[in-house]
């Protein structure tokens, strides 16, 4: 499982530029982020290289943030493999909150959150599907 | 004859004067008797003989007790008008003190007393404390400003009066506070809550510990709104029992109104006061036990009665009898000014009321900003509210949490609210002060 950082933004201009404006700032190597909004409010996750000091840094700036734990599956690059691979725990009946993904050493990687992280993992045992480590991020 | 010995045993160590012991017949008769002397008093002032004059008023109108409603209400804005002398009722050479409080707007006000008046202040503040179970041998110990701020010398008569050993330490200085504790057997200290919460930590570095190194039992705290959970930890910090005391500078000060020990509700004096709560929309009366704004009648003021004089501190009587045996009134704790209250759509809603949902979510912050807008020729009103820590990164989670918000809300208030959540330290603050309410609302 990789450390994510959630940041509550409002959905107003200028509230993501200040954010990124933080994490320039501090100096923050970002890995991957994505952002998704309602018409109030948005969340911008992000994940960092040494997730643990960027939640510090961040913290500084009293920011409106949660760090959490999200899948991140590595899919062979071939075509159709991340629709087999969401059907997997679609099928066991679990619900996907949220999905994106990354490009990490010409490998796709599949970010994903699912109601029921404990369940999820079963799945990626018993598919043997393999997923990156916070410390796989190191350069 | 034995039981009866036995209850007034109980009754005399019980209550400090017959007056407090009174049931509400006693208290009725009491008020109706000392009304009259008031208004006969009152009416030697040019002031409430123009007063009644202008409602076409004379006392012979005022038949009962229920009568108080035709005379008009007194203000604020009367004691600055009359600025400094013009209200009092006895010629200046019979007062010995006064009590100014300095307004930000306008005038300062003038509160002139007797030596009448002086004792009688005393004798309340005296039973307020006594009722909280000091007595003399009790080391009293005052850390309000003194001079024209009324809570200094207040206290310090009345407690002087019930016979403690009373030690004007006076604000500020908070390692001399805890020397004064410390040396002299402070047993009951007046405190506003934030600097009890400050001593305690100065305590803290200075290695002191209140429950060992201490005497204290009985903290007075007042002054400064508070919440019930700031009174609980302010006990267990000190190793006390803290009551709510509650006065203002146009009634003498303190001694208006205090808890009593079942810490349920401020027991206001009534042979000291007529309590009135009024709608401060249309200044009728609220029904029982709902909450509107204190209109207090002074009843045995020699130099500056007080007719109905509107407090804009917003109560409401709580409904009941009080276990501990009293029979005069308690009012709720303060849920703020009149001036704050918001009407939408014919809806009186105080601020506090909105407040006091929202910080029932741990979810949330502090902060939180009311804004009245016209859409569509409608009202609405807008509740922008700062979130703590993000508990969820999770959509349907926020979105539930802002749904839950609203109902708790509509319940409340009557009227359904836009929920907001924002990020934190997102609100407009000014004078580090939370700005808690904005009206957009297009005037017709
Ligand atoms: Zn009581």
């Amino acid at each position: 499982m990789l450390h994510q950082i959630s940041i509550f933004i409002e959905n107003k201009p200028g509230t993501l530029h200040e954010t990124l404006g933080i994490i320039k700032q501090e100096n923050l190597q970002i890995v991957a982020s994505s952002i998704s909004d309602t018409a109030e409010y948005g969340i911008y996750r992000v994940i960092t290289q040494d997730p643990q000091a960027a939640y510090e840094a961040l913290k500084k700036h009293s920011l409106t943030m949660i760090m959490s734990e999200v899948l991140a599956i590595s899919l062979v690059n071939v075509v159709g493999t991340a629709a087999d691979t969401i059907s997997l725990f679609t099928q066991e009946g679990l619900n996907i909150e949220y999905l994106y993904s990354f490009m990490w050493h010409q490998n796709g990687i599949l970010i994903m959150r699912t109601n029921d992280q404990e369940k999820a993992m079963e799945i990626v045992r018993k598919h043997q599907l393999h997923c990156l480590e916070s410390a796989d991020l190191k350069f | 004859m034995y039981l009866r010995d036995l209850i007034f045993r109980k009754q005399t160590s019980m209550f400090l004067h017959q007056e407090e012991s009174l049931d509400r017949a006693g208290i009725k008769a009491l008020q109706w008797q000392r009304l009259q002397d008031t208004l006969r008093h009152c009416l030697q002032s040019d002031f409430y003989r123009q007063r009644f004059q202008e409602a076409n008023l004379s006392i012979d109108d005022i038949t009962c007790l229920e009568d108080i409603r035709k005379i008009p209400f007194t203000t604020k804005a009367d004691l600055r008008a009359t600025y400094p002398f013009g209200m009092a009722c006895v010629p200046l050479e019979k007062c010995v003190r006064l009590h100014s409080s300095s307004g930000t707007t306008g005038n300062p006000t003038v509160i002139l007393h007797t030596q009448k008046d002086l004792d009688e202040w005393a004798k309340a503040v005296a039973r307020c404390l006594h009722m909280v179970g000091l007595r003399p041998g009790d080391v009293f110990q005052n850390s309000s400003g003194y001079g024209m701020f009324t809570g200094g010398l207040g206290f310090q008569y009345g407690a002087e009066h019930l016979g403690m050993l009373t030690v004007p330490a006076a604000a500020g200085n908070t390692l001399r506070q805890i020397k004064f504790i410390k040396d002299f057997g402070t047993t009951a200290l007046h405190a506003i809550p934030s600097y009890a919460t400050r001593l305690y930590e100065v305590m803290q570095e200075e290695g002191v510990d209140p429950k060992k190194d201490t005497k204290l039992k009985t903290l007075i705290i007042g002054a400064e709104p508070h919440s019930e959970a700031q009174r609980r930890r302010i006990e267990e910090m000190l190793g006390v029992k803290a009551y709510n005391s509650f006065g203002m500078s146009e009634m003498c000060g303190p001694g208006v109104a205090f808890e009593c020990q079942e810490q349920n509700g401020l027991h206001i004096w009534e042979d000291y006061y007529i309590v009135e709560i009024v709608d401060p929309e249309t200044l009728e009366p609220v029904p029982e036990g709902e909450v509107g704004e204190l209109v207090l009648t002074t009843l045995n003021r020699e130099a500056m009665p007080l007719l109905r004089y509107r407090t804009r501190d917003l109560t409401r009587i709580l409904p009941g009898e009080c276990p501990c045996g009293r029979q005069h009134v308690r009012l709720d704790r303060m849920k703020g000014r009149s001036d704050d209250m918001i009407i939408l759509k014919g809806v009186n809603i105080f601020p506090i009321q909105i407040e006091t949902i929202l910080m029932k979510f741990k979810e949330l912050g502090s902060d939180y900003l009311i804004t009245l807008d016209t859409a569509e020729d409608n009202d609405i009103m807008i509740i922008e509210v700062e979130l703590g820590d993000l508990f969820t990164d999770d959509y349907a989670k926020l979105q539930a949490l802002n749904k839950e918000i609203t109902r708790q809300l509509k319940d409340e208030i009557l009227v359904t609210p836009k929920v907001k959540l924002v990020p934190r330290n997102s609100l407009p603050k000014s004078e580090g002060k939370a700005v808690r309410v904005k009206d957009l609302r297009k005037k017709f």
